[in-house]
């Protein structure tokens, strides 16, 4: 039986400043490769510190996988310490990862906030990587203010793609933002998608979630067709110690990604 | 089916002893605990059970998952071997079944080694409950005190001798330690009788009969918010329970961080810091929330999940609630709404 | 009109008025020796309230940090723990309605399932102020009380806004015989005394959450964010040692503490050695006066080091 627990090593190949308190580790295992999908996580560990839970942000494709860790807590803090050459201990990937299957020729709609867009990239770069397979893609993202937003280089490539639409906001303008000033629901406002073939995913903060939830479900969107992650906090990642639960959904096994039909079917999940 | 007198009970306990690390109840001052025995002596079977889980044999309270040591600049793990063979004697109805809820939950992929290595190098020898208090409700389960369910081997005592059920291969091993005779057909009637005695001595009970369906409909029903009221949260329901899983994770380490181990413990839905997350967004911040978490998983969730009521009815919970929250009550009234 | 009728009539008044929103007291519980803390808001409702040799439960801890305005049931031990949570603005005085009972000793079941077998789900417990009667037996109600019940020297509250019920026996000096029972042992013998007790610790803290004097939001025994690992048995003595001394001075022996010990540790023991300490150097008990100073958070200008 190969021990779930324990973690296995790789090394930092890049580390890129994104924001304050946003770092993108690129790394690769010591030994073997990661069979991946886009929307899954990894546990990493920070020995006498602890673990934290953090999605792939890579493509399955890309040689080297990267995580986006947002320094939030203790083991965050010190992952933000980690320079090229360090070691990182991983165990995964776990999770169930996005339903590619279900979107498969048609048109996706990203809605992410702050540090939701990292998840969310490993699919869109996904879909770009396979361009035929899928629609057209809003991306609609946003942050607290311009210097919170990640990836902002590649928003930009992404914006230039084909059949490929880009909104973004912050909720603070500051000065030389040209941009959106508002909430990231209300970019929803400015994208005209045909519902019927349109599905909708979201990442970010859950009060993000459940007010864009909200809106599509306003706009007509059924609920099979609302798609978001969910963080709840984490120690095992393999459904055995209990914490993770949503009513009687585990974030680490059934989730963190789920679709609002199946997730509402949860009476402790409350819009 | 056999049984053994009861003057060889001793002599039996001793042989197994030669092989095997025995661990049965012994007495504390006040209550007994299962515990390794360094004589047969020590084993006392005068209780109904214990206070100390037997699950802690099995998923302690305090699991040391690995070690970690830095030397020349790589990290060296060494994961604790499970190399005792253990035999435990005395072991409730109740708490068998609970461990069978928890065979469940571990061995699903990824399997826990930690927990079922344990299981697979330790013998179980049930007894039957001669004394069950006010507290029990194992027969609101469709189980009762002698109910030999999930054992190796299962001793019922009818007098002068314990009638032996052989369950498993490992219990079949067993008989080669003690003088055991073929049963007859009296020992057998005797022994259907005293069961069937043994399950009218339970007096509490629960109506579980589609408690889930029930429990589904009154997820926002103010019941929930006036029962947690007198609840204080202080979480021991969940660590005398024998069907209670929930674990942490917990780094321990030297100063500087290279050397130390990851360590997993006992931890409870009933604690208001169980599912804080960074940033202080704590979805069960309200009592309520967690109270009725403990009733929703063990009567509605784990049962979709896997077939069965978290429950056993070993009545710890009840016994030692500070403010005498009691599950069979709780469900009483929740199938009256 | 015995005690249960008067506080059922006083909560049902105090409720009518519209004095208290809600009113903290006891009800039946899941069998005839138990009684289980009840929160009645409702003045058709004050009838579940009642009042028995079963009250066992300090409902003061409920207190803690309430804002509305609410009467509680308190026995004398209950009411002392109430006047330390005065002392440390954990309750608004304004807010409480105190229902003080004068209360002849609580009865420890575990005695009583000693004393006479019978079956609490299905018997009934009936009383009256010396004895208990169950199916045609009389148990003499001294014989099966709690051991804090033996010596009490407070059958009459403290404090109360409301008293039911008057003192019907004499007090008995508490000499600590619990106490001095482990201080004549030698060093070797109380560690050995002691260890045996924590090791069967299986720190589940309830000791510490029904505690009305433990109000830390923040446990410092719980700062590792949660510390619930132990595999050290010395973390089993720290935290119960660490415990004593924080509540050193404003402890009142409730008893809850070694009440809810699921493996019995004889934690009153431990307290009350801390609490004779308090009394023979400083001549204070806690818990009495709420006007009095805490007497380890106080001190005298012209007092001596």
């Amino acid at each position: 039986m190969k021990n779930p627990y324990v973690p296995q090593p790789a090394t930092i190949k890049e580390v890129k400043k994104e924001t304050s308190d946003v770092v993108t580790l690129k790394f690769s295992l010591d030994s073997g490769n990661l069979n991946y999908k886009p929307g899954q996580f990894l546990e990493v560990s920070v020995f006498g510190v602890g673990e934290a839970p953090i999605s792939i942000a890579s493509t399955p494709n890309q040689k080297e996988m990267e995580l986006s860790v947002k320094k939030v807590g203790s083991v965050t803090s010190e992952l933000h310490k980690l320079s090229v050459g360090d070691k990182i201990w991983i165990r995964g990937p776990y999770g169930n990862g996005f339903p590619i299957e279900k979107l498969r020729g048609k048109d996706v709609i990203f809605v992410g906030g702050g540090i939701g867009l990292p998840p969310l990239r490993s699919l869109i770069n996904y879909m770009l990587n396979n361009r035929k397979d899928f629609g057209k893609l809003y991306i609609l993202y946003g942050a607290r203010t311009p210097v919170d937003l990640v990836f902002r280089d590649e928003l930009e490539v992404w914006r230039t793609g084909k059949n490929v639409e880009v909104h973004l906001t912050v909720d603070k303008a500051v000065e030389g933002w040209t941009g959106h000033v508002g909430v990231v629901p209300n970019l929803l406002k400015k994208i005209k998608p045909d519902i019927k073939k349109t599905y909708a995913v979201i990442c970010g903060p859950e009060i993000m979630i459940k007010f864009t939830v909200k809106a599509l479900l306003e706009m007509g969107f059924p609920e099979n067709q609302i798609i978001f992650t969910l963080e709840r906090m984490m120690k095992c990642g393999i459904g055995k110690c209990g914490r993770c639960n949503i009513g009687s959904k585990y974030v680490c096994i059934d989730g963190p990604v789920f679709s609002y039909d199946e997730i509402k079917k949860e009476q402790e999940f409350r819009l | 089916m056999y049984t053994i007198d009861k003057k060889h009970f001793k002599k039996f306990v001793e042989n197994l002893m030669n092989s095997y690390a025995v661990m049965g109840p012994v007495k504390n001052v006040s209550f007994s605990s299962f515990e390794k025995i360094s004589s047969a002596q020590d084993i006392d079977l005068d209780f109904c059970n214990t206070p100390i889980l037997i699950k802690d044999l099995f998923l302690p309270r305090n699991e040391v998952i690995f070690k970690f040591k830095e030397k020349n600049k790589l990290l060296e793990f060494e994961i604790p071997a499970e190399k005792e063979k253990r035999l435990l004697l005395g072991v409730r109805p109740c708490d068998m079944q609970a461990l069978l809820l928890l065979d469940k939950v571990y061995s699903e992929n990824p399997e826990d080694e930690y927990f079922l290595t344990k299981r697979k190098n330790t013998i179980i020898v049930g007894m039957a409950c001669l004394n069950p208090d006010p507290y029990c409700f194992c027969t609101s389960f469709g189980i009762g005190p002698s109910t030999s369910t999930g054992f190796d081997l299962f001793l019922t005592d009818i007098g002068d001798k314990y009638f032996v059920e052989v369950l498993t291969d490992k219990g079949k091993e067993i008989l080669n330690f003690g003088l055991f005779k073929k049963s007859t057909k009296d020992d057998e009637k005797l022994k259907l009788e005293i069961s069937e005695k043994l399950k009218n001595k339970i007096t509490k009970t629960a109506n579980t009969k589609d408690i889930e369906k029930k429990l589904e409909k009154m997820f926002n029903d103010p019941y929930w918010s006036e029962l947690s009221q007198k609840c204080v949260s202080c979480s021991l329901c969940s660590f005398l329970c024998p069907t209670c899983y929930c674990f942490d994770v917990v780094d321990e380490s030297s100063l500087f961080g290279n050397y130390g181990e990851r360590i997993r413990c006992w931890d409870s839905c009933q604690r208001k810091e169980f599912q804080r997350m960074a940033l202080d967004h704590n979805p069960r911040a309200e009592k309520t929330n967690r109270v009725k978490q403990r009733f929703y998983h063990k009567f509605d969730y784990f049962a979709k999940k896997y077939g069965v009521l978290a429950c056993t009815g070993c009545g710890r919970c009840l016994r030692h609630c500070p403010v005498d929250l009691s599950i069979p009550d709780v469900i009483n009234e929740v199938q009256k709404k | 009109m015995d005690k249960q009728d008067e506080l059922r009539k006083k909560a049902r008044g105090l409720l009518e008025s519209k004095k208290v929103e809600q009113i903290i007291g006891y009800a039946k519980g899941s069998n005839s020796t138990r009684t289980t803390p009840k929160f009645v808001s409702d003045k058709n409702k004050t009838e579940e309230l009642v009042w028995n040799s079963f009250c066992t439960n300090n409902l003061t801890s409920y207190l803690k940090g309430i804002k509305n305005k609410t009467a509680i049931v308190v026995k004398g031990c209950d009411s002392r723990a109430l006047v330390e949570m005065l002392k440390a603005k954990q309750v608004e005085r304004e807010n409480l309605c105190i229902i003080g009972v004068c209360c002849d000793g609580i009865v420890d079941s575990g005695k009583l399932f000693q004393k006479i077998k019978f079956d609490p789900n299905r018997d009934e417990v009936k009383e009256d102020i010396e004895n208990l009667f169950i199916h045609k037996n009389k148990i003499s109600k001294k014989d099966v009380l709690l051991d804090k019940c033996l010596f009490c020297e407070y059958k009459i509250p403290v404090i109360f806004d409301t008293l039911i019920g008057k003192e019907t026996k004499e007090r008995i000096k508490d000499e600590f015989l619990d106490v001095k029972e482990i201080e004549k042992m030698s060093a070797e013998g109380k560690k050995k005394f002691w260890k045996g007790q924590f090791e069967k610790c299986i720190g589940c803290f309830a000791c510490r959450n029904v505690c009305p004097i433990c109000y830390c939001e923040k446990c410092v025994l719980e700062s590792r964010d949660p510390e619930l690992v132990s595999s050290d048995e010395n973390d089993r003595w720290l935290f119960h040692l660490v415990r004593a001394y924080h509540t050193t001075g404003r402890c009142v022996d409730c008893g809850e503490c070694e009440r809810v010990c699921p493996v019995r540790i004889p934690l009153r023991k431990l307290y009350r050695k801390l609490q004779k300490d308090v009394k023979e150097v400083f001549g204070y008990s806690a818990g009495v006066d709420p006007e009095e100073k805490n007497v380890l958070m106080d001190f005298k200008i012209d007092e001596e080091p």
